[in-house]
């Protein structure tokens, strides 16, 4: 049974799955990099997701335009990224527990939305895949890599941008440096809130988009929880990543493909007891974590308010 | 470019810090600017340097008034101020750091930073690596790479914070070096602000003195210094003296001591410590003289050789078991390693007892604390919480929660950032514990304080120890050249 996974189809398939799965944690953590880069840690990432997989699907469904669904997210994800940075910038709270906070706020209010909108879970027709010209006719690597739907690419192509706008720009130094020396900055003439609200709120947008990558493009549904956690895997991936975009988007593969491959194995019908398999990639993350931690140190102002002194 | 300061006051609470002052700075001089702990120094020069703003009074630039809104904008319109501890962000690279907050443009500009830089360093003498990160440069080539930032982002007065503490005499020259032809030929008003008044004697134009938020004198120099120091405390306090004392019993013995720590590891350390005895060590900061302190305290284990006190073997006993046996140890990292910044000193008084009881007796503990706080005449209220005090009565605090009847007492920069008066009740307290044969070994980077205090003194340079100096039949140039690694 196993040998069914090592088929040229099975294998094709399990890698453009992964490839497809990985978008929604690389919108995400991207997002949370920015954020923890410049010292704001925002634990509430699966909360704006759901909201944001909400807003884009319900506006999708009435009025069948993606795009106004897409925008739909962005709204929503920038606006509880702006609620976020005056929570933890603005009021200084304490970056954990406010976190849970969001993310239950989240949770609760698009459940609540969906039950009052729509009751029942719906389809849309979600972004369809776009065939690059060429590219996507070479064998094997075509399936894998240049088939895939717009957000697929757009999350890649968001790889190497946030790796040059945090490592070679003015607004990449300011950020880097907020998140570890803060008086510095400040300083500087570096304005530490405003560097920070702007974080939040693109980590918000993201966040958003990460959402809509799940209820318009990959799953093409919403119900309850749609993301079980995927968003608090995105924030440990950041951790993972070592605080950089392309470790980000090693993690994120990581995590995809070994979700692609329970699926397969459920799809299959390998008799592995299917809880085991959907618990793989939280054993995972926990691992991963535990290896990588060690490696590299988080910036160091990480989760603390900062406030002038006299 | 005339500086003038008229008037200025700023009150925190009832504390006058700056009490109208006023003040006149001419371009191509260099100020001294003198006072004991809290006269108000560096209030006033956060004020000048847009930090915070003045409660009122006025601040002038060839006659046109100015207001800043920070310390970007104050820079701006001319003056940097260069910090004690360096404002700069360790995990950057140079060239990262140095952009900060200067180039505005959407994608950095790394070759024109580098050439900046290079042209900077070249012509000031600075010799420091570019292609490192920050936390591995040293403090001095830390304040070189801030000063040339201070200098292209157009500083036209230059305030300097007690410059010189923890860089090495070269670095020394090379900064006096640059203040002079900034001054000289460029025609920038310099402020030092150092309470070392040979520093200020060696090379400023001009003495300013501060005490009690008031400027109190204005003197050219050079002078004597016991006009500058009359000047600050009002009177001359006399460096207590040293009393002679005959040594006891050996207490501390060290024998081929090796501590590796992932840095510098010390090794071959012998050392014989009798009661009463003071022994400094000194050296710069880094070379492993920490590491000594700490082995003996117990907080790093050698891997190597022995410690006996009083005989016994006590290589590996922690920290506590030590504390319990008659060491004693004073961090200079007062609110890092030393004190816990949100606690009181009752407190602070309560976790330093030898034994608890699982209730606090507050009333108990109130008396005990209000007689430590008069017998070490700590400015503050039991119920003051340990970051509200000054950096001086953090350290009476500190000496105040040292057990009775210590075999040896460890310190780490005993006097560091205190004035001459404060020292002295420092070194009053340590005199008297000696008497009851106490032996004090300490750490200091001030090398009068070494010769002055020490009995022994023994250099560290690298990780090596020198041999053992006799105070007696040795020289500060002496001291002066094995610090530098010269034998």
């Amino acid at each position: 049974m196993i040998a069914e996974l090592f088929t040229t189809t099975v294998l094709v398939g399990i890698l453009a799955s992964g490839i497809r799965l990985s978008t929604p944690y690389l919108f995400a953590s991207l997002g949370e990099t920015f954020g923890q880069k410049s010292g704001v840690l925002n634990l509430g990432v699966e909360g704006i997701m759901l909201l944001g997989a909400f807003a884009a699907f319900y506006t999708t469904f009435i009025t069948e335009n993606l795009w106004l669904g897409l925008l739909a997210a962005i709204i929503v994800g920038g606006i509880m990224g702006l609620a976020v940075a005056v929570i933890s910038v603005t009021l200084k709270a304490q970056q954990g527990i406010s976190g849970i906070g969001i993310y239950l706020f989240g949770l609760g209010m698009s459940e609540l939305l969906f039950r009052k909108t729509l009751g029942t879970v719906e389809i849309v027709s979600g972004f369809s895949s776009i065939y690059i010209p060429f590219l996507s006719d070479i064998p094997i690597l075509g399936e894998i890599f240049f088939q895939q739907n717009l957000l697929v690419y757009f999350a890649y192509i968001m790889v190497p941008v946030s790796w040059f706008v945090l490592s070679k720009t003015t607004l990449g130094l300011k950020i880097r440096a907020v998140g570890e020396n803060p008086e510095a900055a400040d300083t500087l003439g570096v304005s530490v809130s405003g560097v920070r609200y702007f974080t939040q709120i693109f980590g918000g947008v993201m966040s958003g988009i990460a959402g809509a990558s799940l209820s318009i493009a990959l799953l093409n549904v919403f119900q309850q929880n749609l993301t079980s956690g995927l968003g608090f895997i995105a924030v440990a991936l950041v951790y993972f990543g070592g605080w950089r975009p392309l470790g980000v988007l090693v993690g994120s593969l990581i995590f995809s493909m070994v979700n692609a491959l329970q699926l397969w194995v459920q799809v299959l019908n390998i008799p592995i007891p299917s809880d085991i398999a959907v618990m793989m990639p939280y054993v995972l993350t926990i691992l991963a974590l535990v290896i990588a931690v060690q490696r590299v140190r988080p910036p160091s102002a990480l989760t603390k308010p900062y406030e002038r002194g006299g | 470019m005339r500086i003038e300061l008229r008037d200025i006051r700023k009150y925190f609470g009832p504390v006058k810090a700056n009490d109208g002052i006023n003040l006149v700075l001419e371009g191509g001089r260099i100020y001294g600017l003198l006072g004991e702990n809290g006269a108000g120094k560096s209030t006033l020069m956060k004020i000048l340097s847009g930090y915070q703003p003045p409660d009122t009074g006025e601040i002038l630039f060839d006659d046109q008034i100015q207001h800043f809104s920070s310390p970007a904008d104050a820079l701006g319109k001319g003056i940097g101020m260069l910090y004690q501890d360096p404002l700069d962000v360790p995990a950057f690279s140079v060239n990262d750091n140095y952009l900060l907050g200067r180039d505005q443009r959407i994608v950095l500009d790394y070759k024109n930073a580098s050439h900046e830089l290079q042209e900077m360093t070249a012509r000031f003498g600075f010799e420091l690596d570019l292609q490192s990160r920050i936390e591995n440069l040293s403090l001095g080539e830390r304040q070189q790479l801030e000063l040339a930032r201070l200098l292209v982002g157009g500083a036209q007065v230059l305030i300097l914070d007690e410059p010189t503490t923890g860089i090495s005499a070269e670095q020394k020259e090379v900064l006096f070096g640059s203040m002079r032809k900034l001054a000289r030929e460029e025609g920038k008003t310099l402020i030092l602000v150092s309470h070392k008044l040979d520093e200020v004697q060696e090379l400023c134009d001009e003495a300013l003195v501060l005490q009690r938020g008031k400027l109190v004198g204005q003197t050219d120099i050079p002078c004597p210094n016991e006009k500058l120091v009359k000047m600050m405390f009002g009177q001359v306090p006399e460096r207590s003296a040293r009393p002679d004392f005959d040594l006891g019993e050996v207490v501390l013995e060290l024998i081929d001591l090796r501590v590796p720590t992932y840095r510098l590891t010390i090794k071959d350390i012998n050392l014989t410590i009798r009661q009463g005895e003071i022994f400094g060590f000194a050296g710069l900061e880094g070379s492993g003289q920490r590491l000594v302190l700490q082995a003996c305290a117990g907080l790093l284990q050698p891997d190597h050789g022995k410690i006996l006190l009083d005989g016994q073997d006590v290589s590996s006993w922690p920290y506590h078991r030590m504390q319990n046996a008659g060491v004693g140890y004073v961090a200079d990292g007062r609110l890092e390693e030393g004190l816990v910044a949100g606690l009181t000193i009752e407190e602070h008084v309560e976790l330093a007892k030898p034994k608890h009881s699982f209730f606090i007796n507050r009333k108990v503990l109130f008396a005990i604390t209000e007689t430590k706080i008069e017998q070490f005449q700590i400015v503050g209220r039991p119920d003051s919480t340990a970051d509200e005090l000054s950096g001086g009565n953090q350290q009476r605090l500190l000496f105040a929660l040292l057990r009775d009847n210590q075999k040896s007492i460890l310190l780490e920069n005993p006097t560091r950032g205190l004035d001459v008066r404060s020292s002295n009740w420092i070194w009053d307290q340590l005199n008297h514990r000696r008497e009851g044969g106490t032996a004090i070994l300490f750490m200091s980077s001030d090398l009068d304080e070494i010769f002055e205090r020490s009995d022994r003194i023994a250099v560290f340079s690298g990780g090596n120890m020198s041999r053992v100096l006799e105070t007696v039949n040795t020289s500060v140039e002496e001291i002066g050249h094995l610090i530098g690694g010269q034998a």
